[in-house]
């Protein structure tokens, strides 16, 4: 019987918000990019998002998401996953992607470079090739990114994170950069995403089961959900500095000290497979950004 | 025996379905709640308690599989007012003292009933009652921060927040964990106020057997979500071997009366309390002319001059109680 409760996009009414966050979230796996070094992971992902950020054109985009998707695969990470972790953001994406559609584009050139032509215009509202390109590619960039960070994050280990990082920025310490801090923050940052999803599920359902209407109907909806976001961002924040100064409290008690003189139980080491991944996106990245007007 | 207001059969829920991290938390729960009835669900740590309950708040909805009626109502249904449902039916979550929302302690007791859009001197009074009944100085903490209070005040103002809703089902999910033994007594005297005093349908979550004793006529044991046993707790209590297979026990007292009868002493019930067990074991005590001595010699050493009947067994139950025998 196809009695489901029907859920799509945003519906607080679902609560399962751990579901929608897909950056953060470990997958345990044994797949080719589970087993990469992170320092590799990293360098590559941030390779790519150059390559994604700066290039412009509609054949750029359209391998670079398959290239994006190609990894997801490489990943064994099932995709209706992955494209759920669009959902949360699909609501702005789409008002920015309007926006952009019509209030953008009225320069000479588009985003690669080509001469702009005007589609359509009505009043403010104009429609030109400039601003179609770039709300195309804006959504691919989003799209892209979105992939490539929570593939970094789907298939490392919180540790596994924090060691990359800091081993990457330790070349920098004697210029006064503090790695080991840095790559904390970081960590604890990404830490916190699933920790606040759960949070505010929890909040939700306690006013939900007092008596708040969730489902957002009526022509003023934009308001109200707004106003609801504003109601539950307040305790969220409270709630999360308390968990702060706890979690400050748990590392004192354990003699955290910082990064000075700590060593680690498992020794990173790049391996071939590594360099060949380095060596495959930056030159991947390069060509990117040397035809990244072409089309 | 009329219809039961709650009715679950074969109750499924998986959390983060159709993702890598999936967890199935229930996987079969039954579960009938009467009107009026004081309900405990028991259940080691992720038995899906806490799922469960979620269910009958509405804040979980059956899918695919299993089926839920609330008043008649089927709950799978998505055209069901949900809301109405929230109505009558408050939860308490588990650690409620963490879900507060609202910057000060009237505010946050206020919340049920401004949704429910009544006028300003009924949720005013709304929220003195509540606060009353938990034990909050209306004057003194109405216009506190939240943040200010204790974890202990915390929760009596989420628990308030639920009562000012004034629901015909109180659900409390593992609502006395953490509390200290006058909190707990507190709470459990506040429970049986609402069920005995104002007739409402009381369901307590609980991983300890201790907790529900005092309260519940019934019980539901969970456990790998699934419902394994169902009935009074009397019956479920004397089933010390099903429970400890699924990591649960019963209370201490209703241990030693199997160790009891494992003895030869038997008794004719699961006693659920010290008293009903000092009035079970002694008539088996009066048996022994050497006990009877004792407790006549014990109960005058510890100066109590009451003199034991004919048959000795108040007087033995008395020798229990006091502790002479």
């Amino acid at each position: 019987m196809g009695r489901r409760v029907a859920h799509w996009g945003w519906n607080v009414e679902s609560f399962d918000f751990l579901r929608h966050v897909t950056i953060g979230q470990y997958i345990p796996g044994n797949s080719v990019l589970h087993r990469l070094d992170p320092r590799a992971k990293i360098t590559v992902v941030l390779l790519l998002g150059a390559a994604v950020t700066f290039n412009g054109s509609y054949l750029g985009h359209l391998t670079l998401l398959a290239v994006t998707l190609g990894l997801v695969a490489l990943a064994r990470l099932p995709l209706r996953f992955m494209l759920g972790g669009l959902l949360p953001a699909l609501p702005f994406i789409a008002l920015l992607a309007l926006l952009q559609l019509f209030f953008t584009g009225q320069g000479p050139t588009t985003l690669s470079g080509h001469a702009s032509v005007s589609l359509w215009q009505w009043g403010w509202l104009h429609l030109t090739t400039a601003s179609v390109q770039l709300t195309v590619i804006s959504l691919a960039r989003l799209v892209e990114l979105i992939f490539l960070v929570s593939l970094l994050t789907n298939t490392t280990p919180l540790t596994g994170l924090t060691h990359g990082m800091e081993g990457m920025l330790r070349p920098f310490t004697p210029l006064g950069l503090p790695a080991h801090e840095l790559s904390l923050i970081g960590t604890i940052a990404l830490r916190f995403v699933p920790v606040l999803a759960e949070q505010l599920e929890s909040i939700l359902k306690a006013q939900a089961s007092r008596g708040a209407d969730l489902h957002l109907r009526g022509r003023l909806q934009f308001i109200q959900a707004t106003r609801a976001t504003i109601v539950m961002l307040v305790p969220l924040f409270l709630n999360t500095l308390l968990r702060a100064e706890d979690l400050a409290l748990a590392m004192e008690a354990r003699c955290y000290l910082g990064g000075k003189g700590r060593t680690h139980y498992v020794r990173l080491r790049l391996r071939n497979l590594d360099y060949i991944a380095i060596v495959s996106a930056a030159a991947f990245t390069a060509a990117a950004l040397v035809w990244r007007n072409v089309l | 025996m009329s219809e039961p207001l709650i009715v679950a059969r074969g109750l499924e829920h998986t959390y983060m379905a159709g993702s890598p991290l999936a967890v199935r938390a229930l996987n079969g729960a039954d579960l009938e709640v009467q009107r009026g009835e004081a309900l405990g669900i028991i259940g080691p740590g992720g038995a899906g308690k806490s799922t469960l309950v979620q269910h009958l708040n509405g804040l979980l909805r059956p899918s695919r599989r299993g089926q839920l009626t609330i008043d008649g109502q089927d709950m799978a249904d998505p055209r069901t007012d949900v809301q109405a449902i929230r109505r009558r039916i408050g939860l308490i979550f588990q650690r409620p003292e963490d879900q507060l929302f609202k910057p000060l302690v009237g505010d946050d007791i206020a919340f049920g009933p401004r949704q429910l859009g009544l006028p300003r001197p009924e949720v005013r009074a709304r929220v003195q009652r509540a606060m009353a009944l938990v034990g909050l100085d209306f004057e003194a903490f109405v216009d506190r921060p939240t943040l200010s209070l204790s974890g202990g005040e915390r929760r009596r103002v989420a628990i308030a927040g639920v009562l000012a809703l004034e629901p015909e089902v109180l659900i409390l999910d593992e609502a006395t964990s953490g509390l200290d033994p006058q909190g707990r007594r507190e709470l459990l005297d506040l429970l049986r106020r609402l069920h005995r005093q104002e007739g409402k349908t009381v369901i307590l979550v609980a991983s300890y057997m201790e907790d529900l004793v005092d309260l519940a006529g019934r019980v539901a044991v969970l456990a790998g979500g699934r419902t394994v046993v169902q009935g009074e707790i009397r019956e479920v209590l004397a089933q010390g071997e099903l429970l400890q297979r699924h990591g649960l026990a019963a209370p201490e007292i209703a241990q030693i009366a199997e160790a009891l009868s494992a003895r030869g002493c038997r008794l004719s019930r699961t006693p659920l309390s010290v008293q009903e067990a000092a009035a079970e074991i002694a008539p088996h005590l009066a048996q022994h002319p050497a006990m009877r001595e004792r407790t006549v010699s014990g109960l005058s050493e510890v100066g109590d001059d009451r003199r034991l009947s004919n048959d000795g067994s108040p007087g033995c139950a008395l020798g229990v109680e006091r502790g002479v025998l």
